[in-house]
């Protein structure tokens, strides 16, 4: 199937999933354009994360549709309503278009940077293996670690791993880029090197989801502002109109909770 | 003292080389199939993994004797006239697989879900991710126990002598009941099956340092 040019990046039209008893996403629907920034918040296990996961399909929506670029993601539904799961290898291309960087980095440990990096253009995109790393060096480089290149992910701070996570998910080349509470696991003084580096992407006109507790960034270099609850969209819009002036009160409260803890 | 047992040494190295080529062939082949089995029941899961695990819980729960005797009594009933030492290296084949299976498949399964969901979102498929993100990390974790399954069964290639499969321990005890010197012979025979694993040890421990890493 081609792809649709008026089509946005991202398209989620009444999306369910719930983890056995539990519903954590109560069919959720929202686009997201080409070149926007997304920021998602929201409390705990109110269904942000899962929603980013189903983006690339790490986490199998039951019900609803997950269009990228106009193309279904993981299941197709058929004219009569039956939904049929995509093969492996589909499932596994339209990953191939969407970056995702964990809280966890989740680096290969028994590879160094480099190969971290080259390893799925060359593996999965057959891309030479010299341009995949002249790739890394260019990505390294914009991300400022490129005398890392040769070092283990286990010789890196948190920060530095994380840098490198955002490296390895462009050098697939992406057409989005997902980011799950990336800052979550860092030391405060390792945040803003982060920050920083998806900053210049946001910049430089990539679509990107960010789920995240960094409300000032999320205020910053979002778009658009999205505050889930309970596997709802309570509230999106202009992150300025939505910080200051909260309509809903569960917003209104966790945003309280926020400003009380940041003194 | 221990001329009796130099007197008798070429002969006793004669059994060593049938130990060898028993453990070889069975151990060898056994963890090989484990290894296959222990893999796929970690990939796949289901149904597959379930009758693999069949497979592992019968050869499993009875003596590696007790399947000799049956390889050896039961195969020629069922009419399959196999020889006396294809039985017992089928018997060792499959034994030392059902081991080796769950070591492969735990070795795997250690490997954390969080590297296999990157390699997932990197557009990876499964025997993409399985070659270099998951048997890479799982071989570090697979090298000790199965060091560990593969002494065990080089010393039970001993036991095929109660069916008549003759090898190190049959020589010996064909040399003690020649000379009545048991007990310089078992000595040498003692240190032979420790030349035999004690090599094995070095190689795991080598191949365990050249696998390991930093998380």
């Amino acid at each position: 199937m081609s792809t649709k040019p008026d089509m946005p990046m991202i398209r989620v039209r009444g999306v369910y999933k719930s983890f056995g008893d539990l519903k954590v996403l109560d069919g959720m629907s929202f686009d997201v354009a080409r070149g926007e920034v997304l920021a998602i918040i929201g409390p705990s296990g109110s269904g942000k994360s899962t929603m980013l996961r189903c983006l690339n399909f790490l986490e199998e929506h039951d019900a609803g549709e997950i269009l990228i670029e106009g193309e279904p993601l993981g299941y197709r539904v058929l004219d009569d309503g039956r939904r049929v799961r995509e093969s492996e290898a589909e499932i596994a291309r339209m990953r191939s278009n969407v970056g995702m960087v964990f809280q966890s980095f989740n680096l290969f440990p028994h590879r160094n940077v480099r190969e971290n990096i080259t390893m799925a253009p060359v593996s999965v995109k057959n891309v030479d293996k010299a341009e995949a790393n002249d790739r890394a060096e260019a990505l390294l480089e914009k991300v400022g670690l490129a005398e890392k290149i040769d070092e283990y992910p286990s010789r890196l701070s948190g920060g530095q791993q994380q840098r490198v996570a955002i490296a390895r998910a462009l050098a697939m080349e992406p057409k989005v880029m997902l980011f799950d509470e990336v800052t979550s696991a860092l030391d405060p003084e390792l945040v803003g090197e982060v920050l920083t580096v998806m900053q210049k992407l946001a910049e430089e006109g990539m679509t990107m989801v960010i789920v995240t507790h960094e409300m000032q960034f999320a205020h910053d270099v979002g778009d658009r502002l999205m505050f889930i609850d309970r596997g709802n969209i309570v509230e999106e819009g202009d992150p300025t109109k939505v910080f200051s002036m909260p309509e809903s009160p569960r917003l209104k409260e966790f945003l309280h909770r926020f400003s009380a803890s940041f003194g | 003292m221990f001329d009796v047992l130099i007197a008798n040494l070429p002969y006793l190295m004669k059994g060593t080389l049938q130990t060898l080529w028993l453990a070889l062939v069975g151990v060898g082949l056994g963890t090989f199939l484990g290894t296959v089995l222990g893999v796929v029941s970690a990939m796949v899961g289901g149904a597959v993994a379930a009758l693999i695990a069949t497979y592992v819980f019968v050869i499993r729960g009875i003596p590696v004797l007790v399947w000799m005797f049956l390889a050896y009594y039961m195969l020629p009933q069922l009419g399959l006239m196999v020889g006396d030492v294809t039985a017992v290296i089928g018997a060792l084949i499959l034994y030392t697989g059902a081991f080796v299976t769950e070591i492969a498949r735990g070795a795997v399964l250690a490997v954390p879900r969080h590297q296999t969901e990157a390699a997932k979102a990197l557009g990876m498929r499964k025997l993409t991710m399985l070659r270099l993100v998951i048997l890479p990390q799982a071989v570090s974790l697979f090298i000790p126990p199965l060091l560990n399954n593969s002494v065990m069964m080089i010393k039970a290639t001993s036991y095929v002598s109660v069916v008549g499969v003759w090898e190190l321990t049959y020589a010996a005890r064909e040399v003690v009941e020649r000379t009545l010197a048991a007990f310089q012979i078992f000595l040498g025979v003692m240190l032979i099956y420790f030349l035999i694993c004690y090599p094995l040890t070095l190689a795991a421990r080598f191949l365990e340092k050249r696998y390991s890493y930093e998380h």
